[in-house]
């Protein structure tokens, strides 16, 4: 290879940042143009191809899953409320079925014939459960969890095998990651050519009181972590206002939080008070399984997709321990 | 998180700036030295050195693009990364992208003598100028980043012979530019 070329490289490498950011921010869309057009692919016969396999996929999968009874009809899902967020979906207890139709465009992954914890892939989002569990860090520095690369030796003890997975990797086996050996609610799966970690999350079946919800995620008795941040869900700008891992303190913390039954709806409450000092509780077990509740300590009331009002006696101890 | 942000905290010292720049460009970097190093473990070590590169030398520089800095970064340890292993690995991104970038040389003779890299770059960015814009993107991404010519073509929606041919137009007409601006490499 010349030293030409290798010149010319540099050459390259040092073109204007103007140019380089235009060009990688740059969409077929933003460049509509009609260069473009007489460069385009005749792909009319190929859309139809695609069409028939992918009727031909969707028919397969949907009876392939209905034999095996992972997708059928939900008996039980509780709709979203106005934030739009997803179905709770029912699980294994109410005949073995745990959703409806939106299932088919997720991720969805079940390990061991396990309806009760419904896996997915990790996404940034849950770093905040399992990275303050690697009290050294990760190998060779400068990495998440989320952009790990996978290698052989993070395989841990072999943890189960997928039986159901809208990823098609059913029959796929299932391990633990060698740097958390003992937590379910992270393993990893080999997936379109790579290793890759998986988040599990319980699948709800109650969710008529506070207490249902953390008892399904195995806590109070494994809350290893509660940690309370400022936003309503992960995002750029959220942090973390309040953490303890003291056993005293979280167990008063789950017993503050333990409701008074739930209501469906806003109406029961002064939306004047919803929009002020909202911060998010989040209970970690030692099995990295995780539960949330927003807090409204004026009103007082937590959220998961419903209201769980607490007694305000509870919400201001509970204010005064997130705000020491 | 905005650039401007991060990059204030590589000048705090702080070492959530590495943390930042890897949560945002991370898998870009990532791309930008696999699409040339092939090799996955190198590319990497390649990224790794990039957040060290960036950590050495913020401040006392203060990027003003930092996404098209931290790919030149890559790609100049991608390059040192070659030179060093490439007698013992095979690194068939890089060697593709040379042996296309062997049609741009400049046929040798010509008066100005040769020029240095960011000489060269400014050159290259003003040919670039006056292409359109399709030329332009097609360009950056296929010998700055190091897109493959199929993922290119898959992703733009068109014809891989139709694009190839577009590829070599754009190198003969680099080509021709170098030489018109008497450039000897």
């Amino acid at each position: 290879m010349s030293e030409k070329a290798k010149e010319l490289f540099n050459g390259i490498t040092n073109i204007d940042d103007e140019l380089i950011e235009s060009a990688l921010a740059a969409t077929p869309e933003s460049v509509k143009t009609e260069e473009l057009t007489a460069l385009a692919k005749k792909t009319w016969f190929k859309w139809a191809a695609a069409a028939a396999i992918f009727c031909v996929i969707i028919v397969g999968a949907f009876v392939a899953l209905n034999a095996t009874g992972v997708f059928a009809p939900a008996s039980e899902q509780i709709q979203s409320g106005e934030s739009g967020e997803p179905h709770i979906q029912s699980g294994a207890n109410s005949d073995d079925e745990i959703g409806g139709v939106d299932l088919l465009i997720g991720d969805s992954t079940y390990i061991n014939g396990d309806l009760n914890v419904r896996y997915r892939l990790l996404s940034a989002d849950d770093l905040h459960r399992f990275e303050p569990l690697l009290k050294d860090g990760l190998p060779r520095g400068f990495k998440t969890l989320a952009t790990y690369w996978i290698k052989e030796e993070d395989l841990g003890e072999q943890m189960g095998v997928v039986t159901g997975s809208e990823l098609g990797i059913a029959g796929q086996k299932v391990y633990h990651f060698a740097l958390l050996p003992d937590l379910d609610g992270l393993c990893i799966i080999r997936y379109d050519g790579k290793y890759r970690f998986f988040v599990g999350d319980v699948v709800l079946t109650d969710v008529t009181s506070t207490d249902a919800i953390l008892a399904a995620n195995g806590m109070p008795e494994d809350c290893v972590r509660i940690a309370v941040y400022n936003t309503a869900f992960h995002e750029e700008n959220t942090e973390q206002i309040f953490s303890t891992e003291d056993p005293a303190l979280i167990s008063e913390i789950c017993r503050l939080v333990k409701s008074n039954g739930m209501t469906e709806s806003y109406t029961d409450l002064d939306e004047e008070l919803l929009n002020v000092e909202l911060c998010r509780i989040c209970f970690y077990s030692k099995k990295g399984m995780y539960a949330q509740f927003s807090f409204y300590p004026s009103a007082p009331v937590l959220i998961y997709y419903y209201f769980y009002p607490i007694p305000p006696e509870n919400a201001q101890r509970l204010y005064e321990i997130i705000n020491p | 998180m905005e650039d401007e942000r991060i990059v204030e905290l590589f000048w705090q010292r702080d070492e959530d700036a590495v943390t930042q720049t890897e949560r945002k460009y991370g898998a870009y970097c990532y791309a930008v030295a696999f699409n040339v190093l092939s090799v996955r473990e190198d590319a990497e070590e390649c990224v790794s050195d990039a957040y060290r590169r960036a950590w050495d030398s913020i401040p006392p520089e203060r990027p003003k693009l930092l996404k098209a800095w931290l790919g030149k970064v890559v790609r100049n340890i991608a390059l040192n990364l070659w030179n060093k292993n490439h007698a013992q690995k095979r690194y068939s991104g890089f060697e593709q992208l040379l042996s296309e970038l062997e049609d741009c040389v400049p046929a040798s003779g010509s008066v100005e003598g040769s020029v240095d890299s960011e000489e060269l770059g400014r050159v290259i960015s003003e040919w670039l100028r006056e292409q359109s814009e399709l030329d332009r993107v097609l360009f950056v991404r296929r010998y700055w980043k190091g897109e493959a010519l199929n993922a290119l073509a898959d992703e733009w929606g068109v014809s891989q012979n139709k694009l190839a041919q577009k590829m070599l137009r754009l190198r003969r007409s680099l080509r021709s530019a170098l030489e018109r601006e008497g450039v000897e490499i």
